[in-house]
């Protein structure tokens, strides 16, 4: 009961996040809604695999995080250099 | 077999990593494991590893036993202020330059990682062991103190 | 018993990151705010998760992926407050917006 609630909160905080994402004035807080979505998709992945006891499920959260983090350092370092590719 | 017996500690690393994702006791299982675990070490040979053995001198073990309560500690200690904060609306940015003693990479890397883990401070940009942090002011304690605090914090477990 | 007080502070976290994404108007104290909170509800929410499901290899799997989750965010935070600040973007001229 307390994982579904759970489940609930963090699907509503993602959608709230998106606003800011749409409205956000500068590039960096586009970035900071993207790396808050990512870190509540692996959690939303965990609880759900701890709810249905499934193993398979923690390891796609694993993949998550993996393909989050390198998303974010590449966008990030892409808009450093001012958004050159060299 | 002589780059296996210098990385030894790299080859069993990998290996408990691979037992631990996968979970899986049949022989087959730990075979594929054992090989992979050997190339692996092979090809990255040089990354880590030199011929004088470890490239970055880690901390002692019995440190980071007590550095993780201690920096859980702080991170509950720092997010209860930090509500209050968030509920007063008080909130005024400055950068602070923090010196620290050591000029070891690695323990620089983790006391830079802690400080970024505990709500309120984030470090911005590190010049060889002078580390830039953005931090909120305090009216009371001026920038000074804040360096001051920090070293005590972290920097004294690992001597 | 006791992971439903966890999940239950975790909770509070997650409204007060809210809260601070839209509460300020200063892009580095957002950076500061919503990012950190999010990162203690995470570490909350997993030893939760561990609690309730006791010594298996469930929780060994947990286990990784908070230890994965406390190296990286801490990185992303850093890297994305670090191109903000090469970029020439200073404390004062932006309260204004």
């Amino acid at each position: 009961m307390f994982l579904i609630i759970t489940m609930i909160l963090l699907i509503i905080a993602m959608f709230v996040t998106i606003i800011r994402m749409i409205i956000g004035p500068t590039v960096w807080d586009r970035l900071l809604a993207l790396n808050l979505i990512s870190a509540k998709t692996i959690l939303l992945l965990a609880i759900y695999g701890v709810y249905r006891n499934n193993i398979l499920l923690l390891d796609i959260s694993i993949s998550y995080g993996i393909i989050g983090f390198i998303g974010i350092m590449l966008l990030s370092m892409f808009i450093q250099r001012g958004g050159r590719l060299k | 077999m002589k780059l296996i017996k210098e990385n030894y500690k790299l080859f069993i690393l990998l290996y408990i990593f691979w037992i631990i994702l996968t979970m899986n006791f049949d022989f087959t299982n730990l075979v594929t494991g054992l090989i992979i675990s050997i190339i692996t070490t092979i090809g990255s040979n040089g990354i880590l590893y030199d011929e004088h053995g470890f490239k970055v001198k880690g901390p002692k073990l019995l440190s980071m036993v007590k550095f993780i309560p201690r920096l859980m500690f702080e991170i509950y200690m720092s997010s209860f202020s930090y509500i209050i904060r968030i509920i007063k609306k008080d909130c005024d940015p400055v950068f602070v330059d923090v010196k620290l003693n050591t000029n070891n990479l690695l323990i620089i890397t983790i006391i830079s990682n802690a400080i970024t883990l505990t709500p309120g401070t984030i470090t911005i940009n590190t010049d060889k062991n002078k580390l830039i942090v953005l931090s909120i002011d305090d009216p009371e304690k001026k920038g000074k103190d804040l360096a001051e605090e920090i070293i005590e914090k972290y920097e004294k477990i690992f001597k | 018993m006791i992971y439903k007080g966890l999940l239950i502070l975790s909770w509070i976290y997650i409204i007060f990151g809210l809260i601070g994404i839209f509460r300020f108007n200063n892009m580095y104290v957002r950076l500061l705010t919503s990012s950190k909170i999010d990162t203690v509800a995470t570490i909350t929410i997993l030893i939760a998760l561990i609690v309730k499901s006791g010594i298996n290899d469930l929780s060994l799997r947990l286990l990784l992926i908070m230890i994965f989750i406390m190296i990286t965010n801490p990185v992303n935070n850093h890297i994305i407050c670090r191109s903000a600040y090469l970029n020439g973007i200073r404390i004062k001229g932006e309260i204004d917006k």
